[in-house]
């Protein structure tokens, strides 16, 4: 029943705070602006298209806006409260912190629920608008994107309630939750970058290219293999086993970046699943939902744990 | 036969005064800093208590202890009859707390706050409303609370305090930053509450308010308990201090010769003396005196006010 109560205060305090409002809002019209250039464009032949438009614009602009949102809504939750001597006194009255706690991360839930629902709402609207209704299948199919996208939103989310669990002052809770941001979305996949390049060997060199030296005394590399010849498909095998490899080595890293475990589910949604291998998608989904787990759950402890002076 | 007791027979059958608050033993170290060492005291029922001490001595840690916010590293606590570090949640079910510096969402009205907590306990409006009219907040119970004054923060934090209707009330400097109007009526609801047969832990560093309202006091420094008991016991074990005045002027030579084994020390001020007496003994020094050709103009006794008895109890323990 405490957890209701913390909750029920936490989504108002939450979808009637000025960020929260601007940010869905600007989500919102960024959405709605990109759908209306696109679908103006777009023909009535290119109805399979529209998914895909709709989708990957929603994917490119919750990837920017979803991080903040989700970091603005954790980053003071508790150093606020104890900021203000809200926590003192809340924590005098028969509240489990627990209650308090777990009944502040449904209430983000909730609100972060409702925007990407506002939004998506926005968008099925604009596609209305020109005349292409979704299909049952289609709306489905944006259905799980939002549920994805509130995942992706909530990691962001577990960040900064990790550090204003950990953290003395609001100022140092965004300031760690402003660190994991860039460690885990930017750090992270250009390490995997690097690695993969270097265990994955050198590339193979092209069999197709001779250096050549002319009568006039002249030298460059030209074509001596016809595409089809069989060392031109050879090479292109070894191209492939090597692109596959840096690849599969830069998705290990990928499994801890939230940015690129969202890209690869939405791409997978987009490619109506039939892109990577089951195992993959599952790995992914995991890592995906592993990381919010992992930092909520650390926030949790300290927060639990802690003596409130 | 088994006899079935429960707390509340026990603590009525059990004792005459039944101890509400009782603290053994209490400690509580940060690093290598001792916030609260080897601390213990108790507080009869129905009694508001004093808990003195000067800034950093340790008062809001303990009451943070008392109220389970902060575990002591050893040592026992019961309120109410209620284990504190075993039954943290049962003990904020049965005391009310008023912590130094109160918060409230500011952007909630007081009633909404109210309403947030009442919520805790399955009450509604009408109890929320009712406690706002007992601190007298009534009327300002549509105003958002971030803009209220101190003094209204603490009448809401003190109806915030009463929601479950608590046996004890741990009330920490509840009156600091008021100005002398709010602090007097703060201090008259404190009395209405005692009135109300409600155990009060009164904490403060302002001497003359725990004068006014507690009955006992216990001072504490460094972390210690340095004395505890009843204020006017405490002022009779501290002696009295009385004031002769005779007629011809007592020398200092006789002054000492003939008042001497009443006093733990004589001092001449303004034509009279000042002997430290350990008890009222006003009748045999007129008598010794007069036996000695002294009329007495003038005596009379004080006894010696909380500050000084404060003063001199956390500069002995120093």
């Amino acid at each position: 029943m405490s957890l209701l109560v913390v909750a029920k205060k936490e989504f108002a305090e939450q979808v009637g705070s000025r960020r929260f409002i601007v940010l869905t809002l600007l989500t919102m019209l960024v959405v709605a602006y990109a759908l209306h250039m696109g679908l103006r464009i777009a023909h009535q032949s290119m109805r399979a298209e529209v998914l895909q438009l709709f989708i990957g614009t929603g994917n490119a602009v919750f990837a920017l806006f979803g991080a903040g949102l989700g970091l603005l809504a954790g980053f003071d939750l508790i150093t606020r409260e104890r900021e203000q001597g809200t926590l003192k006194v809340l924590l005098s009255h028969p509240v489990p912190r627990d209650a308090i706690i777990l009944g502040k991360a449904a209430g983000a839930f909730a609100a972060i629920s409702l925007a990407v629902a506002c939004v998506l709402a926005v968008a099925t609207g604009a596609v209305l608008i020109y005349g292409m209704p979704l299909s049952i299948e289609e709306l489905a199919d944006v259905a799980a994107f939002g549920g994805v996208t509130v995942i992706y939103i909530f990691t962001y989310f577990s960040f900064g309630i990790f550090a204003s669990a950990v953290a003395k002052s609001s100022g140092t809770a965004l300031t760690i939750s402003a660190l994991l941001l860039v460690f885990f979305s930017a750090a992270v996949p250009v390490a995997g970058e690097l690695v993969s390049s270097r265990l994955a060997g050198e590339p193979p060199a092209p069999p197709v290219y001779e250096h050549r030296v002319h009568e006039d005394g002249s030298a460059a590399l030209e074509v001596v293999a016809e595409p089809d010849s069989q060392a031109m498909r050879a090479y292109e095998q070894k191209m492939a086993e090597y692109m596959e490899r840096k690849r599969r080595i830069s998705a290990i890293f990928g499994l801890f970046s939230p940015v690129y475990n969202y890209k690869e589910l939405v791409r997978y949604l987009m490619a109506e699943r039939t892109y990577g291998s089951h195992a993959e998608v599952l790995n992914r989904l995991a890592g995906f939902v592993a990381m919010p787990a992992v930092f909520f759950t650390l926030g949790y402890v300290r927060f639990v744990r802690e003596d409130v002076v | 036969m088994f006899l079935l007791i429960t707390r509340e027979s026990f603590k009525y059958c059990s004792f005459k005064a039944y101890r509400v608050i009782e603290v053994e033993e209490l400690c509580k170290s940060y690093g290598s800093l001792k916030a609260v060492s080897n601390l213990s005291f108790s507080v009869k029922e129905g009694e508001v208590f004093g808990f003195l001490g000067p800034n950093g001595a340790g008062k809001t840690t303990t009451l943070n202890m008392l109220m389970g916010l902060v575990v002591p590293d050893s040592g026992r606590i019961t309120v109410a009859g209620v284990e504190v570090v075993e039954h943290p949640l049962e003990v904020r079910r049965v005391a009310g707390y008023l912590p130094e510096n109160p918060g409230f969402y500011p952007w909630m009205s007081v009633l909404q706050n109210m309403l947030y907590f009442a919520d805790f306990y399955g009450l509604g409006r009408a109890e929320a409303e009712e406690l706002l009219e007992l601190v007298g907040m009534a009327g300002h119970s549509h105003r958002k609370a971030g803009e209220l004054s101190k003094g209204m923060r603490q009448r809401l934090a003190l109806a915030q305090a009463l929601l479950n209707d608590p046996e004890v009330l741990l009330l920490d400097e509840p009156t600091s930053g008021l100005d002398p109007e709010g602090a007097a009526e703060f201090r008259e609801l404190v009395r209405r509450l005692s009135r109300e047969g409600r155990t009060i832990l009164f904490s403060s560093h302002i001497l003359p308010e725990v004068t006014e309202v507690c009955r006992s006091v216990g001072i504490i420094h460094r972390g210690r308990l340095v004395v505890q008991g009843e204020l006017k016991k405490l002022s009779k074990m501290r002696g009295f201090r009385v004031v002769v005045e005779t007629q011809p002027p007592l020398p200092q030579e006789d002054a000492e010769r003939l008042l001497g084994r009443f006093a733990r020390r004589i001092e001449r001020r303004d034509g009279s003396y000042v002997l430290d007496c350990p008890e009222d003994t006003r009748a045999s020094i007129s008598r010794e005196l007069f036996r000695h050709g002294y009329a007495v103009t003038e005596i009379h006794a004080e006894s010696p006010s909380l500050e000084e008895l404060y003063l001199e109890v956390v500069r002995g323990s120093e």
